[in-house]
């Protein structure tokens, strides 16, 4: 990947898969890295086709989605809870388990600036920074929120949020509102500039992810109960539509693409938590677009790429990528 | 009539008013008061354990977990539900959940899942049999989410000293369960019943903060 200078731009863009997959088919990886150690955090490069992963020895990683070659950073000497791109694209932001906030520009051997945030004496759960990096929320063990501006490593809010531990959270850009699922089996949204509660869903089981359509604000949420859910933020995010899942998994990871159409499923079984696999389903005709050939097993997390119509996702210790028709 | 219920304070003030407890010249009630309490009436709150991704809103309020014919151990769990000065704490809610002797957690259903509501004096019991290894963690466990006004809520799990992978020894083994934040919380088990139809009984107290 163009070792010394930024992702952005064509270069970096994903190939095209050399034909449409048929609907619901089984579609191979078209790219697959390792990485060194534990993927802790994923997120899209905006701009371009590329993934920046946060890892839990203080790097971050930024691919191309196509080959070997990656831009390695290393901002943290710590686990990296979180990371972000930046609006232009060139540069990546990233919080660590020390408290360490670190803006770091896509250039190999770049040194990032390092601000500290507040993240509190609660080991923290969940973390994630809004689509340009602007804002970040932290979740911690026993259920406090924090959002803090990221550009300047300010707290801004600390919420009482839930009554134990967080198993995800969402945040949206423009309206800045924040979606956090705790293991208590709440569903809360806030408002990110105010820190005021504008939505509660009161479940029975816990979510285990969730994510904002980042074209009209629709909230996905899936967890143990097979189903993935979509939230009306128009209805203060009542449930407005689900998604049974004809596999008997429980839903581990959400993401939808950057048009609001297209929603990436992952999925594990709860008996032996080792199988899984990831489905892309159109979110308005519920139809299955194509399932990812993930070997079999779960993913961790996915993201659908910046640019181009494709999926990257966590397997392992392995970033895979998928390409999908652009018509799909 | 209503029946009173007897906090160990208003016990040790009894003693002391009917000269069954005895102490040195020159102390006053609230010396004893203090003495008595401090180091011994005040506890640690129960470890917070996470509470994991299964828990389930809305569980049947029946203590009796253990259905006729299941699988495993039968199991009776039993303590209090106390305030870190020993006294029982009103209105608790105790929320518990398992995995069945298999391992496996009910998603669809309430098996294996239950809401009870300690009577005044704060003690509860219910019946199971002893959980299954998930497989994502190392012990056998029981997760437990209890609430009551005025308290934090607490979230923690019960662990058993008989569990294979404590190997015998859960003074030094305990943490072989990243998940298992104190030893206080691996509790001994009590076997009875004939050899041929065994059954298990651990106590688990439950120790409660007040909210500042």
């Amino acid at each position: 990947m163009n070792p010394g200078g930024g992702v952005a731009g064509t270069a970096l863009a994903l190939g095209r898969a050399a034909g449409p997959p048929a609907s619901g088919q089984s579609l191979a990886p078209s790219g697959v890295v390792t990485m060194a150690a534990e993927v802790t955090s994923l997120t899209a490069v905006n701009g371009s086709a590329a993934v920046a992963a946060g890892l839990a020895d203080g790097r971050v990683t930024v691919w191309n989605g196509r080959d070997s070659n990656v831009i390695e950073l290393k901002p943290h000497a710590a686990r990296v809870l979180a990371v972000g791109s930046t609006a232009d694209g060139l540069s990546v932001v990233s919080v660590a388990a020390d408290s360490t906030l670190v803006r770091t520009r896509i250039t190999a051997g770049a040194k990032g600036a390092i601000q500290r945030v507040d993240l509190g004496s609660s080991p923290v759960r969940a973390a994630v920074f809004s689509g340009d990096a602007t804002l970040l929320a932290t979740g911690n063990a026993i259920g406090a929120i924090r959002i803090f501006d990221a550009l300047t490593g300010a707290l801004r809010h600390e919420l009482p949020g839930h009554r134990t531990e967080l198993q995800d959270l969402a945040l949206r850009t423009a309206p800045p509102q924040l979606a956090s699922a705790g293991a208590d089996a709440d569903l809360r949204v806030w408002d990110a500039v105010s820190g005021k509660p504008i939505g509660f869903v009161d479940s029975d089981l816990s979510l285990f992810a969730v994510a904002f359509n980042p074209a009209d604000g629709t909230l996905a949420g899936g967890g143990p109960d097979r189903t993935v859910t979509l939230y009306d933020p128009a209805r203060e995010f009542a449930p407005a539509g689900r998604f049974e899942l004809q596999a008997p998994e429980i839903v581990s990871t959400i993401a939808w693409s950057r048009d609001g159409r297209l929603l990436a499923i992952g999925d594990i079984d709860d008996a032996t938590l080792s199988k899984g696999g990831i489905r892309v389903i159109d979110a308005a005709t519920r139809a299955a677009v194509a399932a990812l050939d993930t070997g079999g097993a779960p993913a961790a997390r996915c993201v659908f790429l910046a640019q181009g119509s494709g999926v990257v996702a966590v397997i392992g210790n392995e970033l895979r990528a998928w390409m999908l028709d652009a018509r799909s | 009539m209503p029946v009173r219920e007897w906090s160990r304070r208003d016990i040790l003030r009894e003693c002391l008013a009917g000269g069954l407890l005895l102490v040195p010249a020159g102390w006053n009630e609230s010396d004893a008061l203090a003495a008595w309490l401090g180091p011994q009436g005040t506890r640690q709150p129960t470890p917070h354990v996470e509470m994991g991704p299964f828990y389930k809103k809305r569980a049947p309020a029946n203590p009796m977990l253990r259905a006729a014919g299941d699988a495993g151990l039968p199991l009776s769990i039993s303590g209090r539900v106390i305030s870190v000065s020993g006294d029982a704490v009103p209105e608790a809610k105790i929320e518990v959940w398992q995995a069945n002797h298999a391992g496996l957690y009910d998603l669809e259903g309430y098996r294996y899942r239950a809401t009870i509501a300690p009577p005044p004096g704060g003690a509860y019991v219910f019946e199971s049999v002893m959980p299954g290894h998930y497989p994502a963690r190392v012990a056998r466990h029981v997760h437990y989410f209890v609430t009551a006004p005025g308290f934090k809520p607490l979230s923690t799990q019960l662990y058993f000293s008989t569990d294979e992978a404590f190997e015998g020894n859960p003074d030094r083994n305990y943490s072989k369960d990243p998940l298992v934040t104190s030893r206080s919380l691996v509790r001994p088990v009590m076997l009875s019943g004939e050899p041929g139809a065994p059954s298990a009984a651990v106590e688990f107290e439950l120790v409660m903060e007040k909210t500042r």
